[in-house]
């Protein structure tokens, strides 16, 4: 904030002229430009006999007022230790921030726009409801969605709390992002959607009690696709409509987009046998066919059915037991593929081109059962799906659909672990 | 004394009074119908897992109790393969695996008329109906022919050519056993192990034979255990009793108690059918039956194609055509 030095006659040459901070000094420094420059330490003395103060000084807020004003600045002229004339200027030192937690916790300050906050496109439909017996998407109902769980919470923090002039300002950048103060999309709760900002002045006693209402209850919704981010900025401007702060927090919403979202029934399959299946994490990108197998489609095939035996007999070493070398054997034989070695098994999954998920021991198929979990594969999948954030690969599920989904959302009781990755 | 009437031609079947008992077909001493009851409630089993599993994100074959159906099937051995081939007929393609792990035929690569379904479940199901109606009757000559390029590459020292070609036996599967037990009678010990491989690994048709047994060892398992080794005839056989057979082909027969044999001739030749035993005699020389003779109500059953074939009577379907047998008659 510029603070100007005028004092008349200019070319007077006697006395001193002070610049002081009389209280709650330690809040603000002084700098002799607007980029700062060099620091001016109060309190700052000129000699008029030898030198003269600069017309303009630069005040930085450098700690938050506790109360409005409760800075002083003071100008003074005195000759022989005699005050002759003073000026006094009242400062309040303002901040206001937005914070916002995604979907891997709270977005710490440094990350707020590299590489930002990622929050769901939310396209699932935690209420289940339906429309022709399709589902409908969380994001294209303005009516309450009971469950719902997409929607990630934001806050504004205006220091000092208690001020009340000025206008607090909330906008997006875009219809991507819609913003509400209940995250089951209350009635009434509504505060971006049809409007691109949000303004509360805060001289306006009923404004500043809705804002002190909501600042800490923002609900932040993604409505469209991760092609581009969203931009939400909070603005602290003062009584005279000046830009004072502002604090900017870039979302990325993702979800998976390749396919249908799934029918009522379809999740509630799903996510029973798969329930590190996450909501809008997944999607069904084919139908319910017996004409190909999850090990077809892991090699692009969608007219076969590859059993273990068959494994063995014909791409193995036909020893009549089903070992995961003859699946290292398949798919030497079908793409060339190798077995990555080396690396975290999430390194190798965004690495690999497939990866098996295999039976817990060899298994002699021509006498005992198999394993209880394991045989399956999936390929990977060359989407922009979760935005770089997410390692998305596509299953065949026995005779069910084909699903796109997280490289480790489909862990578990069933299919036991993707264990050996293919490149 | 039992009468049989056949186009007016009356045959006198004498098997009682010669002494001859009955002579298992099926796995464990059964005869079909009761090999046919019992793959029928084995498989009934398996279809109401299935169907209970419902559209699954997991083949229900690949489950514990699916795959313990799966292998009750399989376990009856040969003898249930001609209830197999008629459900994959129907549509039951899944069952394919049953037949590889029963007969132990494998394909080639070039076997598929599609490289790209090379290994498909579907696919090869198929080839296992083709293989066993057509297929398979090619068997001993592709024995023959891959035993002879295996001795051919031994003897210039191209062991991997002979370790390949013997793969390639081996991958014949049993339809190879009979075959292969005529070498093994003619001393070449080193199929004993191929007898070992192709017997050994299923549950419930017999104890496998080791391969470090003697040619002696090997030809008494075969004696013993032939009948659940040897592939039953594919179901379009047409089977008759010998005398009737031999009635309507102009060959005459006769028992031969000594022998346990039927003995049949015509213009000089003769065949000699036994039952329990595929491989028959003509002239001295080995004949592969299309089925294994069988004891029925006291009768000698056999393939129509056994004197058919064996004495070349052209038109034996058009003269059997109006003397049809009748069993149930």
């Amino acid at each position: 904030m510029p603070l100007s030095i005028i004092y008349n006659p200019p070319d007077l040459n006697v006395g001193e002229i002070k610049l002081e901070a009389t209280a709650a000094g330690t809040k603000i420094r002084v700098w002799t430009n607007a980029t700062k420059g060099t620091q001016v330490t109060l309190p700052e003395i000129w000699d008029l006999s030898s030198e003269q103060p600069p017309s303009t000084s630069y005040v930085e807020g450098y700690a938050t007022s506790d109360a409005v004003r409760d800075v002083t600045v003071r100008l003074s002229y005195s000759v022989g230790g005699q005050t002759n004339a003073q000026d006094e200027l009242k400062v309040t030192v303002t901040h206001v921030d937005l914070s916002a937690t995604d979907l891997y916790g709270a977005v710490t300050e440094a990350n707020e726009e590299n590489p930002g906050a990622y929050v769901h496109d939310n396209v699932d439909n935690d209420n289940g409801n339906t429309s022709l017996g399709l589902p409908i998407a969380d994001r294209d109902e303005t009516d309450p969605i009971t469950g719902e769980n997409d929607l990630k919470s934001a806050a504004i923090t205006l220091e000092p709390s208690s001020l009340a002039v000025g206008q607090v300002v909330l906008k997006r950048s875009s219809e991507k992002a819609r913003v509400w103060t209940d995250p089951e999309k209350a009635w009434g709760s509504i505060l971006l959607l049809f409007v691109d900002q949000k303004v509360w002045d805060l001289s306006d006693e009923a404004q500043r009690t809705e804002f002190n209402d909501v600042k800490s209850n923002l609900w932040v919704e993604g409505y469209l696709d991760n092609s581009t981010p969203c931009d939400l900025t909070v603005e602290y401007h003062d009584p005279y409509g000046r830009l004072v702060w502002s604090d900017v927090v870039k979302y990325t919403f993702i979800a998976a987009v390749c396919g249908d979202q799934p029918t009522p029934a379809q999740r509630s399959g799903f996510e029973t046998d798969f329930p590190n299946l996450i909501h809008c994490e997944w999607s069904i990108t084919g139908p319910e066919t017996s004409a190909y197998n999850c090990i077809a489609w892991s090699v692009d095939e969608t007219s076969v059915w590859y059993y273990p035996l068959d494994i063995d007999q014909d791409f193995g070493d036909g020893d009549e037991w089903f070992e995961d070398s003859d699946m290292d054997a398949f798919y030497d034989d079908k793409k060339s593929w190798s077995l990555i070695a080396t690396g975290t098994d999430e390194e190798k999954a965004g690495q690999a081109e497939a990866m098996y998920y295999p039976y817990s021991s060899a298994w002699h198929y021509t006498v005992d059962p198999p394993p209880a979990t394991g045989y399956h594969a999936a390929r990977k999948k060359s989407c922009s799906c979760g935005a770089g954030k997410w390692i998305m690969y596509e299953s065949k599920c026995g005779a069910t659909n084909r699903l796109e989904h997280v490289w480790n959302q489909l862990n578990g009781s069933v299919y036991g672990s993707p264990g050996r990755f293919y490149e | 004394m039992k009468r049989s009437s056949a186009g007016g031609i009356i045959v006198v079947w004498v098997m009682v009074l010669l002494g001859i008992g009955p002579v298992v077909c099926g796995s464990g001493g059964q005869s079909p119908d009761e090999t046919k009851s019992e793959f029928e409630q084995r498989y009934q089993a398996l279809r109401e897992y299935v169907t209970s599993e419902g559209v699954s994100v997991r083949d229900p074959l690949l489950t514990g109790e699916g795959w313990t159906l799966y292998l009750r099937i399989t376990e009856l051995g040969p003898p249930a393969l001609p209830y197999i081939i008629e459900k994959i007929e129907e549509g039951d393609w899944r069952l394919g695996g049953c037949v590889s792990m029963i007969t132990k035929k494998r394909f080639n690569r070039s076997d598929y008329a599609d490289v790209r379904y090379y290994g498909d479940a579907r696919t090869k199901a198929r080839m296992y109906v083709d293989w066993w109606h057509e297929g398979r009757k090619e068997t001993r000559q592709e024995s023959e022919s891959l035993y002879q390029e295996r001795k051919a590459v031994a003897q210039q020292g191209e062991h991997q050519a002979a370790a390949d070609t013997y793969r390639k036996m081996r991958g014949l599967g049993i339809a190879a056993l009979p075959w292969i037990i005529e070498k093994v009678e003619q001393r070449d010990v080193d199929l004993i192990p191929l007898v070992s491989g192709l017997t050994s690994g299923l549950g419930g048709a017999s104890d496998a034979i080791s391969s470090w047994a003697s040619t002696t060892e090997c030809l008494e398992w075969w004696n013993k255990n032939k009948q659940s080794w040897t592939l039953p005839p594919a179901r379009d056989v047409q089977w008759a009793p010998a005398r009737w057979a031999a009635a309507v082909t102009g060959a005459s027969v006769y028992w031969n108690e000594a022998e346990r044999a039927a003995v049949f001739s015509m213009d000089g030749h003769l065949l000699v059918v036994r039952p329990g035993e595929a491989r028959a005699t003509l002239d001295g020389g080995p004949l592969l039956l299309e089925g294994v003779p069988y004891i029925e109500n006291d009768r000698l059953m056999l393939p129509l194609s056994a004197l058919t074939g064996a004495f070349g009577v052209a038109a034996a379907e058009a003269q059997l055509a109006h003397v049809a047998y009748r069993p149930h008659e």
